[in-house]
């Protein structure tokens, strides 16, 4: 009946093939999807890896997961279906991130991650990340020597986050050799400053002889600050931070908080951001993981600072 | 007419078989470094990578007699030919070797001297607490990038930091003493380029003393 069965059905498969990683490429559309926008730093982060790519000629959308993986999720399929091109992404969960980077990797888009890792090499292009630990491990020792024995308690980041842990462990590697030196309470506070000014205050209430706190992030620094205060006891207990955000950077100044440790937010969203571009350029060999530096804040070397960097 | 249709429905199967493989081909190599890394244990990764990869990798490290003259006249060129880096930053690191004579004992390292009439010491042999990453990082033999959590590969450095702790320093501390000649392998960090290189602060993988020289 139909003398040529093969070769129609065969124009028809390579014509329907030949649209698979195509759309793509059809529009200038970035995507920045971020874990939360209800924090300063990460407002800084996405704002800088927005303003990166304007610089190459992209149009860029803001995407805020709001730390709720389902909402990521959400953000990927949309960015994916729109045809977006390449995907700046800060993930909300190490291992809940992971799957939404391979949807985007099998849709073709290319993910970059900033700041927060996913657990996996072979999903991202490439992830630029902030050296956790060892900013801790310089924040440990010089907790031990500020502190120098006593009772201390820890906020927490997001459990499900690495940086959490990363932050906690590099700080126990060192404080934890210190015996005068005594954890009374571990509680998370999800790196959120409502949260950690709730925390410590009920934590105050079981633990009022306290000589310090370290805190997994600058928003947690100063929630634990204003409960110290609000409980007349801000004189008396040392408060570390990590992050190098605005408002703790002038605490510092203002000898309210001991110390943080500086990340480079503006760095690591142009690393990712000129990634994205040369990989739409052609590149394809990048180095999965670049940890980028971070740099101990103290009074003694704050006015080498300023918020979310170095002065110039 | 007959062989259109046939190569038409070759193509359609060499076309579909690309599309949708029936099986993948890894190497084997590969299969098993993700097999390890599924069953990361950090103790015992660190205690073979110490006995079996970094002992074996000394031959890298750079003579301190060749890098020290290079540091006291030109300290950029020094750290652009013989330090490593880790990531983006300031951070650099020395692997490095030599030998020298003990000028002072002190509580948490030994002042070391190249030459032995010399009076500043070139090197302190940290021999406290030991903290960081400066063997993970300085000997040059692992990448972030193999390691798809990070926590595993900070937990590397805790346990090499052990093994130096328990095992390189104890003999070394025991033994020491003023003027000894002492054989040493270890990795320097250093946190930026301001830092002061006089005297570099080495934590040790290997040290050997010699009485009497």
């Amino acid at each position: 009946m139909n003398r040529y069965p093969f070769p129609l059905l065969l124009g028809i498969v390579l014509f329907t093939f030949s649209g698979c990683g195509q759309q793509a490429a059809e529009t200038n559309q970035f995507a920045v999807i971020v874990s939360t926008l209800n924090n300063p730093w990460f407002v800084v982060l996405a704002e800088a890896a927005k303003e990166e790519l304007e610089k190459h000629g992209y149009d860029v959308t803001i995407f805020d997961s709001m730390n709720d993986t389902a909402k990521e999720t959400e953000h990927f399929e949309n960015a994916i279906a729109a045809g977006y091109r390449a995907i700046l992404f800060n993930p909300t969960d190490a291992d809940g991130s992971i799957s939404n980077v391979k949807k985007a990797k099998n849709a073709r888009v290319p993910v970059f991650c900033m700041d927060r890792e996913i657990n996996s090499t072979d999903a991202a292009v490439a992830q630029f990340l902030s050296d956790n630990y060892s900013g801790c491990v310089a924040l440990g020792q010089y907790f031990v020597k500020k502190v120098k024995k006593g009772n201390y308690i820890e906020l927490l980041g997001l459990v499900g986050d690495n940086n959490t842990f990363n932050r906690s462990s590099g700080f126990h590697s060192v404080v934890d050799q210190y015996p005068d030196l005594k954890m009374v309470a571990q509680q998370s506070a999800d790196f959120d400053r409502t949260k950690a000014l709730e925390v410590m205050e009920s934590l105050l209430q079981a633990h009022p002889d306290i000589q310090a706190v370290f805190c997994g992030n600058d928003a947690m620094a100063m929630g634990a600050y204003q409960a110290l205060a609000s409980a007349g006891k801000d004189k008396d207990v040392q408060v570390f931070g990590f992050d190098g955000a605005g408002d703790v950077i002038n605490a510092i100044l203002e000898k309210k908080i001991t110390a943080t440790v500086m990340q480079f937010p503006k760095l690591m969203a142009k690393m990712a951001a000129e990634g994205a571009h040369e990989y739409l350029e052609g590149k394809r060999d990048f180095q999965q993981k670049v940890p980028v530096n971070v740099e101990l804040v103290t009074q003694e070397n704050i006015k080498k600072y300023e918020a979310y960097g170095k002065k110039e | 007419m007959f062989y259109i249709r046939w190569i038409s429905a070759v193509l359609l199967l060499a076309f579909a078989g690309y599309m949708f493989p029936l099986f993948h081909i890894h190497k084997l190599d590969e299969i098993e470094r993700k097999r390890k890394m599924e069953q990361f244990n950090p103790e015992e990764f660190s205690k073979d990578f110490w006995k079996n990869q970094l002992q074996h990798s000394m031959d890298q490290a750079v003579s301190m007699q060749t890098l020290m003259p290079l540091i006291n006249n030109d300290p950029h060129q020094a750290k652009d030919k013989y330090s490593n880096t880790i990531g983006i930053g300031s951070v650099y690191y020395y692997y490095l070797k030599g030998a020298g004579y003990v000028k002072s004992i002190e509580e948490d390292a030994v002042a070391v001297v190249l030459q032995k009439e010399s009076q500043n010491p070139d090197l302190r042999i940290m021999t406290g607490k030991i903290f960081g990453n400066a063997i993970r990082n300085g000997c040059n033999q692992l990448n972030v990038s193999d390691f798809p959590n990070s926590q595993e590969f900070n937990q590397i450095s805790i346990y090499l930091n052990k093994i130096v702790e328990n095992e390189v320093l104890p003999p070394f501390k025991n033994n020491a003493s003023l003027g000894d000649r002492v054989n040493f392998v270890g990795c320097c960090e250093i946190i930026d380029e301001d830092a002061d290189l006089h005297p570099l602060k080495l934590i040790p993988i290997t040290l050997k003393i010699e009485k009497g020289l």
